[in-house]
């Protein structure tokens, strides 16, 4: 679409433009409830899907497995310990010298329980200083991709093949695609080295299913992105230096440790 | 001439949504998914297969379209033996892609590369943006065979798989006949259909003991 744009003609630019008022108005208007989703109207729907919302192919058992049952007591025991861990943020994490208590790391790497995740991520990330430092950008640029965004039909595109597997995603046009689509809009503008690249739906999908809210998903994002701890601007931006850059680091590790494997490559 | 076997690299290369990946899992495990998940970076799939009297193995990469990830092609192209540049028929933009490819892995992989040019969503003959014959006469002027599938309807699909797996032992085997001639001539070691592993790993190894002692 950039490539239109450099040597674009008259007819190049009223198409861009009308791709962006269609996809605006599909996602302004919502679900339609005319879609034909045959899948949708399936009675055994909901007994399919699995408590982070994905559906399966088949019926899930109506029990618990042991396994699952003993999973889920000792998340529940976790549970206890995030909630009191919370109250005591400040114990727990000093994000201005980007430091953590042991107790913090060791239990992030167990596992933080399903149930704490909006909580834990909203702040590890912490998005309520983003949102507090920069007050209304985000309602700006959403605004601002709506009318000037280049990225919009990919976005689109892509939200059509995110997580479609998952409730929340399933049905087009839906409340969290809807949200889905104004977050990365809005990114689009935001960060105009990287714009939109594929791969940034999943991730901010992900996000927003567990932040639920468009402009915390917003500042998440961005934490990825440029927050120094986890820099993941640089596999998104063009030309992929940081992606490059592991991958490389990962070919020299199998050279060095095995050998006999990176020959076969 | 009996029982061989081979082992072929494909890739699949095009614009972003005109159906790599549907191509591939149409292919590999015959299902079509009107929702499926869009490619980030690069999936990977085999298959195993048999031409007569040879069984052929299939690495299938298929590759994101988005043209910011074109600049990560070369990772996932090197060493291909096929390559299927895939198009929209109902997007010219998704044609005019092609030829950056054809020319690209022109340029790196030269003439060992089996190049198939791809018009997919033969199902939406009715929105039909890219002549046929426009997109055959240029598959041709570039040494490339054109088809046409439909991923959806399961039309031409094998039939695509099959005939490039043809092609590329063709080759193979015109490359082999080459490569003998010159060892008849006595120009090349005495490999035909051996490969020879040299493990210079052992004296590095070698190298190391003695530097530590």
């Amino acid at each position: 679409m950039a490539k239109r744009l450099v040597n674009g003609t008259d007819e190049d630019f009223r198409r861009i433009e009308k791709d962006r008022q269609e996809i605006n108005a599909a996602y302004d208007n919502g679900y339609s409830t005319d879609t034909v989703d045959s899948e949708l109207n399936t009675p055994d729907l909901l007994d399919r899907v699995d408590k982070y919302g994905f559906i399966h192919n088949l019926k899930l058992p109506p029990q618990l497995s042991d396994v699952e049952q003993k999973r889920n007591n000792i998340e529940k025991l976790r549970e206890i310990k995030w909630r009191s861990m919370i109250k005591d943020w400040s114990k727990h994490c000093v994000l201005s010298k980007q430091r953590y208590s042991d107790k913090l790391i060791s239990r992030v790497f167990k596992g933080i329980p399903n149930s704490m995740r909006n909580v834990a991520w909203y702040k590890i990330l912490d998005i309520e200083s983003q949102i507090k430092a920069q007050p209304g950008i985000y309602e700006k640029m959403k605004d601002f991709a709506r009318k000037y965004s280049l990225e919009l039909r990919q976005i689109d595109l892509d939200i059509n093949r995110t997580f479609r597997n998952n409730y929340a995603y399933k049905k087009r046009y839906c409340q969290r695609q809807r949200q889905l689509y104004h977050v990365l809009a809005a990114y689009s503008v935001y960060n105009t080295e990287i714009g939109y690249c594929q791969g940034m739906s999943t991730l901010t999908a992900l996000l927003l299913m567990y932040l639920s809210d468009e402009e915390q998903t917003f500042w998440a994002l961005s934490q990825l992105m440029s927050n120094i701890k986890y820099s993941m601007h640089g596999l998104f931006k063009s030309g992929f230096p940081k992606l490059i850059r592991y991958s490389d680091k990962h070919e020299m590790i199998i050279k060095t440790l095995l050998p006999k494997i990176h020959k076969k490559f | 001439m009996s029982g061989k076997s081979y082992q072929f690299k494909i890739v699949l290369l095009g614009e972003g949504c005109v159906g790599k990946t549907s191509l591939m899992l149409r292919y590999v495990q015959d299902k079509f998914n009107d929702e499926h998940l869009s490619t980030i970076q690069a999936a990977f799939i085999k298959k195993k297969i048999r031409i007569g009297s040879n069984s052929v193995e299939l690495a299938i990469w298929d590759t994101a379209g988005q043209e910011k990830y074109h600049a990560l092609g070369p990772i996932y192209y090197r060493g291909s033996n096929g390559a299927f540049l895939v198009y929209d028929i109902t997007d010219i933009d998704s044609f005019e892609r092609i030829r950056k490819w054809v020319t690209e892995l022109k340029t790196s992989l030269g003439d060992d590369c089996i190049l198939c040019i791809v018009g997919n969503k033969s199902d939406l003959e009715k929105n039909r943006n890219v002549p046929i014959k426009e997109a055959e006469e240029y598959a041709k002027s570039v040494g490339a065979k054109h088809y046409s599938t439909s991923a959806k309807l399961n039309q031409g699909v094998n039939e695509l798989f099959l005939d490039i797996s043809k092609r590329m032992i063709e080759k193979f085997e015109s490359s082999e006949n080459l490569e003998s001639i010159n060892h008849q001539s006595g120009n090349s070691s005495n490999k035909r259909n051996t490969i020879q592993v040299v493990d210079d790993s052992v004296v590095q190894q070698e190298d190391k003991k003695s530097g530590c002692c």
